[in-house]
């Protein structure tokens, strides 16, 4: 939970309703691809979703047929927030501690529809997981742990 | 320190001593040992009217402690163990779990995981003692991380219980790792598991960090020794005024705290790294879902 409430948003401000429907269907299938979802991440989700004036919510916890929403997240057409979609993805998948085997399947099936280049995707992932062994140092260091 | 810095196994260090000088009895192989790791590096010891220096004890002690693993030749050893591992994913899916079958599992995870210490020491004491012949280090550091995939294979795809009744699912998810073990028994002793393989089925110890050439063996050692002693001499915690030389740390804390950090680091480093998305696996699911799916419309056909 305190990886995806890390989620800044300000980069949905500019988007548009479908987008940002796209955006969170994306993250709700995810969360459930490996056949469990936490709570606190749904009701990070639904707050999240909320807070982009999102009023359908509970339309978007309709469970999805994977190619359904492969083909719906093709709307994003911004490159930047396409990008951020696999960032917040990587942040999602790992509250798990192992990427799965369907959280890699997914993760690669969403670049691919919205033009991301696998090594893109991998830089990403690299730049998050960097980021939480980052913050993980720093508790042994500053002896937190 | 990570898997072993529990001490389980660490009585076994003085057995291959023992077995390196039959005269010594385990009071003389304790201190053979703990002076071995933790004197200078020019250390020299007399015995029998023969002197040692410290590379030669180390290298007796990892001799003595290969022995107690792999018996006849290393191809036989392999072939053995491959032979059981293939044997315990059969009968712990094969329908029901017998006594004989857990019994069969526990057995050879206690054995493996004695093994994989003994053999993890040795190389420590090779790695520490210095130059070694660098085909004897990779055979060695290759029975060790087949040790961990074993494993982590039985841990992974059998269940720890006892008298139940195994599923339809968890039979087809254990046939293919019983064939593909089957088939890498008759490829001999130099093949391992591919780098897909291992990593679909996670198990991956090719990249652990205390396999890794800048892992500090002797440290490692160090910190071993200590934490035995800590367990061997419990006075130390209750009776430090007796230990003046000692001062007021406790031996725990003997081992600088910098490197505790460092090796902190390098295991959060290798458990995370399991956490990145990879191309080329991503790649692999998708082939091997395409396949399955081509498969199962081929069989609708037929």
């Amino acid at each position: 939970m305190s990886d995806i409430s890390n989620i800044v948003p300000s980069y949905l401000n500019k988007a548009s309703k479908k987008e940002k429907e796209a955006f969170f269907q994306v993250l709700i299938h995810l969360s459930a691809s490996d056949g469990h979802t936490d709570e606190s991440e749904i009701a990070f989700i639904k707050e999240a979703a909320l807070t982009h004036k999102l009023t359908n919510i509970e339309d978007l916890f309709i469970p999805m047929e994977e190619g359904d929403i492969l083909k719906k997240v093709k709307v994003i057409k911004d490159r930047h927030l396409a990008l951020e979609l696999i960032k917040e993805m990587c942040m999602l998948s790992h509250v798990d501690n192992l990427l799965s085997d369907e959280e890699t399947l997914f993760i690669g099936k969403v670049g691919i529809a919205l033009g991301i280049e696998m090594e893109k995707i991998e830089q990403i992932s690299n730049w998050v997981i960097d980021r939480i062994i980052w913050l993980e140092q720093a508790k042994y260091i500053f002896e937190e742990k | 320190m990570g898997r072993y810095e529990n001490c389980t196994y660490f009585s076994t260090l003085y057995d291959a001593v023992c077995n390196s000088f039959p005269q010594v009895d385990m009071e003389n192989a304790r201190t053979i040992l703990r002076e071995v790791i933790l004197a200078p590096d020019d250390y020299t010891v007399e015995f029998e009217d023969e002197s040692y220096n410290k590379k030669q004890i180390m290298d007796l002690i990892a001799n003595a402690l290969i022995a107690l693993c792999i018996t006849g030749s290393p191809q036989e050893t392999f072939d053995k163990t491959i032979e059981n591992v293939a044997n315990i994913i059969k009968h712990m899916n094969d329908g029901y779990i017998t006594d004989e079958d857990a019994q069969e599992r526990r057995d050879f995870l206690a054995n493996a995981a004695r093994c994989e210490f003994d053999l993890f020491a040795a190389y420590a004491l090779r790695q520490a003692g210095g130059q070694y012949n660098a085909e004897k280090m990779h055979e060695l550091k290759l029975n060790i991380i087949r040790l961990r995939e074993f494993q982590d294979l039985i841990e992974g795809y059998t269940r720890d219980e006892v008298e139940v009744e195994v599923g339809r699912e968890e039979f087809e998810q254990a046939r293919p790792i019983y064939r593909m073990l089957k088939s890498l028994q008759s490829l001999g002793y130099d093949y391992n598991f591919s780098p897909r393989e291992r990593e679909s089925l996670n198990i991956d110890h090719e990249d652990d960090s205390d396999l890794d050439d800048a892992f500090h063996y002797i440290n490692w050692l160090k910190r071993l020794m200590l934490l035995q002693l800590r367990k061997e001499i419990p006075v130390l915690k209750n009776n430090a005024s007796d230990f003046v030389n000692v001062g007021s740390a406790p031996v725990a804390d003997a081992a600088s705290p910098d490197d505790s950090i460092e090796a902190r680091i390098a295991q959060l480093r290798g458990a995370y790294d399991k956490r990145r998305f990879d191309s080329r696996r991503f790649i692999m699911l998708e082939q091997s879902k395409e396949n399955s799916d081509t498969n199962e419309e081929s069989l609708q056909g037929d």
